[in-house]
């Protein structure tokens, strides 16, 4: 099951299903060099700009609390943090929620490619999650190019339509 | 009702549930009202979400908070038992006005 939503030339979102869970994938190359990026995605005061407030504990093995854009909100674990190239975090670690966030950079010419993947996802909602992140990275892209990012959620609900399509694949 | 009475003990509580009692919002829109920062928000709303003043609805990512007014129903019972009584005092009181305009009048 897996299938490209393309909304911005730049990002490609996909989903799919690994042994009964969710697999939100979300590809693209942002206008800034990997320095930047990884500072927009570890840095507390950058993040409150794009996607959420975290407060806690950053460090490996360091718990703490995130409040996204989206209205989720919960606990978190840094699991690898190699700057500036590979980051990886548990939510709601030894919940029934539990899932990993991972982050991968690559520096590529004047840009950066990066993998955000969100694994363990429950399939019922992976087509929301899908369409979630997809808004989650466009803040990112508008972030890092110094623009104000958009309302996520209706952003959310106009890609929610195209993800339910996608996860039925 | 002490967790009920507890939870609306916090004026920053409060005006979530002022905000709330207008329609569902997320937490980035409850934070907005608030000179606290979005985590301080959060702990706000687990104190009303265990007090049963507001529900959580979920989809996916996303999250909106909903105001429950059925446990100020206790509050409001109780507190009816002493509205009689203040009443029947204010009715005294403004009994007692009209009695001494009266006389002043004449």
């Amino acid at each position: 099951m897996t299938q490209e939503t393309q909304a911005d030339a730049s990002i490609t979102g996909t989903v799919r299903s690994v042994h009964g869970r969710g697999v939100v994938r979300m590809e693209g190359r942002y206008a800034t060099d990997i320095d930047d990026l990884w500072s927009a995605l570890t840095d507390v005061h950058r993040l409150a700009r794009w996607i959420a407030d975290v407060d806690g504990d950053l460090r490996v093995g360091g718990t703490f609390r995130a409040t996204f854009t989206s209205g989720w909100e919960g606990p978190g674990r840094v699991d690898i943090c190699e700057a500036p190239q590979h980051l990886l975090v548990t939510m709601t670690p030894g919940g029934d929620e539990e899932t990993v966030i991972e982050a991968v950079l690559v520096a590529d010419g004047d840009g950066t490619m990066l993998v955000i993947e969100e694994r363990g996802l429950p399939l019922e909602e992976l087509a929301g999650h899908g369409a979630g992140w997809q808004a989650h990275v466009e803040d990112l892209a508008a972030h890092v190019a110094e623009r104000e990012p958009t309302d996520w959620h209706t952003r959310w609900v106009e890609l929610t339509p195209s993800y339910e399509e996608a996860a039925r694949q | 009702m002490d967790v009920v009475l507890q939870a609306l003990s916090d004026p920053s509580r409060r005006t979530v549930l002022e905000a709330l009692s207008e329609g569902p919002a997320t937490v980035g829109e409850l934070a907005a009202l608030l000179p606290i920062a979005r985590p301080g928000v959060s702990r706000h709303l687990r104190v009303l979400r265990d007090a049963g003043l507001v529900d959580v609805r979920k989809d996916a990512q996303f999250r909106v908070y909903n105001l429950r007014p059925e446990p100020l129903v206790e509050v409001d019972e109780w507190l009816s038992r002493y509205r009689s009584l203040w009443e029947s005092r204010l009715n005294a009181l403004q009994t007692e006005i009209t009695r001494g305009k009266r006389r002043s009048s004449k």
